[in-house]
């Protein structure tokens, strides 16, 4: 095996269940988040050298995760829209220790999600599950701060419609007016 | 990752218990319930490994020669080089076999249009296939021009098989890729040049007459598209960095081999691939009766059981039956095919070498030998569905020689029998499912601005019903179900598609297109089997994201529910 070929199979063994949540928490299906990670893996590896460094090609996979999603999205935009209308839901995703008290707030949290845009939905991921800045998530998707603020605001709003008041969401950084950006 | 400096929103859930006031932990749960997938890790990244490899080889073209053999004589040291010798053109959108070797005098070789004329520098070293037979039939060393044309078939990725070859007496090193650029030519002009190079890099130290395997990559056809059936030339173009004696630097240089007269296209001598004879819908009117001295016989009275269901499994069985003197067999595996009204309607593969004994004459000491070996029938039709209950079959078997001899086809009789999963169990009234979930139950009314009615052609139409002009998103079908005493049996598997936009003024309509699964319904991925005979009512659901109304925008998510008829399922 080559360098890059080692360096993929130490990232499967060691990842793939991280990269493969990561793109659920994006798409919110199962079988298209693996879809995702396998073709981030093969955009990755298929191009030139890749780094020896398995932290540093995670992070560059889950760019092009976050990138394949948004652009797929951006083609399937409308379908997504009404996706989880059309399509007669799949199971949730199992799991060895859901409690009595997390499996409602998972199911609540997840059908919230679903009612968000993509964007919104990478920006969500971003801040609230990468804990990146407004600054960095403005980096990462190459839009402007106040973009991306108007995002997390709408986001957020509408996560509050299905989840209720989430006061520690609201952060000052978030302070302006929802609906300026779609 | 970086750490929010003020990682605002509160950390846990609610002191109510599940309401998610924490994002980031809502989030991190969902994630730590997400599995990997189906398939081992192991298995996962050969994959993506197969995919990264084929997309390194063909980044930018449609098809061409597949890398070939083996280079454990090379050393990869890691260093790369990136050579890209060729022109690339986007090839024509639904392409059609065209050629058009218009010669361009500014074109060098191997660019696209130019003649093969290049210089050949006295290094000692040269590129040469084996891809040619001998006189004796044998694989030659060592190809030359003139060799009759060796037939090929790009877009299956055959092999050309090169080798860097010292043809001098003393030693010479150097290094490259490790790949050689392949290059199609006609009527003397350059039509298909070299795609991408890999990066790869490969020392070399060859003794005279010495020669090392390289890969080959794989040309792209000039101007895109394919190349027509026909014979061609193929050349072979290497970049090598040669050391030289007394020099510190390595001094470049580019390496040829060929012509080699090709045929591109299929082979007529070809032997049809199992997946060609036994394909799913092929004809098999041409198979013929069983042959000597194969003979293939359903086992009526030996039928297995089912260890998982406890159902019967009518099961083939192939006996052999090896004539004094005859040739001796060992099968290494069978493809079995179903067949109603001449047509394969299902297939299956078994491998069987650690169960089918060498027989014929050497096996049996001369004597004549028999024996046989039984196993399942498919279970699952080319469309998918499950093949259950009273079928009449015949069966064609192809045969698979262990030592790579010419597959072999035998037929069986024709018979009746019962496959299992005849006897469909409707899913239970299950109160927590929506519908239209399977087994969940119809609505009693539904509240929505949409009503769903059927035309005269019995097409499926959406109107607004409400008395504001409503816009937003919606799908391009129905979702159709098959209910029987007030609960969803049957299911059309849901798949993705296109949105499309709506705008109605109230009492206005939109036509959909709505179709239904005669298959009961449950476990996604699991074989179905047909709903019994009876009839059905058939319900509809279409799905509206309403996103203005009356002017003003909305975020309504809305379903019109309706009965819309009836089905009936006859008896098989």
């Amino acid at each position: 095996m080559t360098g890059w070929e080692e360096v993929l199979t130490d990232l499967v063994r060691a990842r793939r269940q991280a990269l493969t949540a990561y793109a659920y928490l994006l798409c919110n299906d199962q079988r298209e988040a693996e879809d995702l990670v396998q073709d981030a893996l093969v955009a990755v590896f298929s191009r030139g050298r890749a780094s020896n460094d398995i932290e540093t090609v995670e992070a560059y996979v889950r760019r092009t995760i976050r990138n394949t999603y948004l652009d797929g999205f951006r083609r399937r935009k409308r379908w997504a829209a009404i996706r989880h209308l059309a399509v007669v839901p799949d199971a949730q995703p199992a799991s060895d220790d859901t409690t009595v008290d997390h499996v409602p707030a998972r199911i609540d949290v997840q059908r919230a999600l679903r009612t968000l845009a993509p964007r919104e939905r990478a920006c969500v991921v971003l801040r609230f599950y990468d804990d990146l800045t407004v600054p960095q998530i403005a980096a990462e998707l190459s839009l402007s701060d106040g973009t991306v603020k108007r995002y997390l605001s709408d986001a957020v709003g509408r996560l509050e419609d299905v989840l209720g008041p989430l006061p520690s969401a609201h952060l000052e950084d978030l302070d302006v007016a929802r609906g300026g950006a779609r | 990752m970086n750490q929010h400096p003020n990682s605002g929103p509160g950390r846990g859930n609610s002191p109510d218990g599940g309401a998610p006031d924490g994002l980031d932990a809502a989030l991190r749960d969902i994630a730590d319930a997400v599995p990997s997938g189906a398939l081992p890790d192991d298995d996962f990244a050969a994959g993506v490994r197969v995919r990264a490899l084929a997309l390194r080889k063909r980044r930018t073209r449609r098809r061409g020669l597949v890398a070939a053999a083996s280079v454990a004589a090379i050393a990869v040291v890691g260093a790369a080089i990136a050579t890209n010798l060729g022109d690339r053109t986007p090839p024509p959108i639904g392409g059609t076999p065209t050629l058009s070797p218009t010669f361009d005098p500014d074109a060098t070789f191997p660019q696209c249009g130019a003649a093969p004329d290049f210089e050949v520098e006295d290094s000692q070293l040269t590129l040469v296939s084996e891809a040619h037979l001998d006189a004796g039939g044998d694989p030659a060393s060592e190809s030359a021009p003139g060799n009759e044309p060796w037939a090929t078939d790009l877009d299956v990725g055959t092999v050309l098989p090169l080798q860097l070859k010292n043809t001098g007496a003393l030693d010479v090193s150097g290094g490259s890729t490790g790949y050689a650029s392949v290059v199609i030519v006609k009527d003397d002009v350059v039509v298909a040049s070299p795609g991408p190079m890999p990066e790869p890099w490969a020392e070399f130290d060859l003794e005279g007459g010495q020669s090392t395997p390289l890969l080959s990559t794989s040309p792209e056809v000039c101007g895109g598209g394919e190349l027509p059936d026909g014979e061609y030339q193929a050349y072979a173009v290497l970049d090598i960095q040669r050391d030289l004696s007394g020099v510190a630097d390595r001094a470049p240089l580019a390496v040829y081999g060929g012509p080699w007269t090709i045929r591109l296209g299929d082979d007529p001598g070809a032997i049809a691939t199992p997946e060609q004879v036994l394909a799913c819908e092929a004809n098999v009117t041409e198979l013929g009766a069983t042959q000597d001295p194969v003979t293939v016989r359903m086992l009526a009275d030996e039928t297995a059981v089912n260890a998982d269901t406890g159902e019967p499994m009518p099961q083939l069985r192939i006996a052999f039956t090896g004539e004094p003197g005859g040739p001796a067999y060992e099968i290494g595996a069978i493809h079995v095919a179903a067949i109603q009204d001449d047509e394969v309607v299902a297939t299956s593969s078994v491998g069987v070498e650690d169960r089918w004994p060498a027989l014929g004459a050497d096996a049996a000491g001369g004597e004549a030998s028999s024996a046989s070996i039984t196993f399942d029938l498919p279970t699952t039709r080319c469309d998918g569905n499950a093949l259950v209950g009273a079928q009449t079959f015949q069966a064609a078997v192809l045969l698979e020689p262990l030592d790579g001899g010419d597959p072999f086809v035998v037929t069986s009789n024709r018979w009746e029998t019962t496959m299992p999963g005849g006897s469909a169990t409707l899913p239970a009234l299950d109160p927590e499912a929506t519908f239209p979930q399977c087994g969940a139950a119809v609505p009693d009314e539904v509240d929505s601005p949409f009503a769903l009615t059927t035309d005269e052609s019995g097409d499926v139409i959406a109107t607004n019903t409400s008395a504001d002009r409503l816009g937003g998103i919606t799908s391009p079908w129905t979702v159709g179900v098959l209910v029987a005493d007030g609960r969803v049996v049957g299911l059309e598997e849901a798949v993705d598609g296109e949105g499309q936009d709506f705008d109605l003024a109230p009492g206005e309509s939109i036509p959909t297109s709505v179709s239904t699964s005669t298959l009961v319904c449950g476990d996604a991925g699991s074989e179905r089997a047909t709903l019994p005979a009876g009839e059905y009512e058939v319900w509809a659901m279409h799905p509206f994201a309403v996103r203005e109304r009356a002017g003003v925008g909305v975020h309504e998510d809305l379903t019109a529910i309706a009965r819309i008829g009836a089905q009936t399922i006859a008896e098989d």
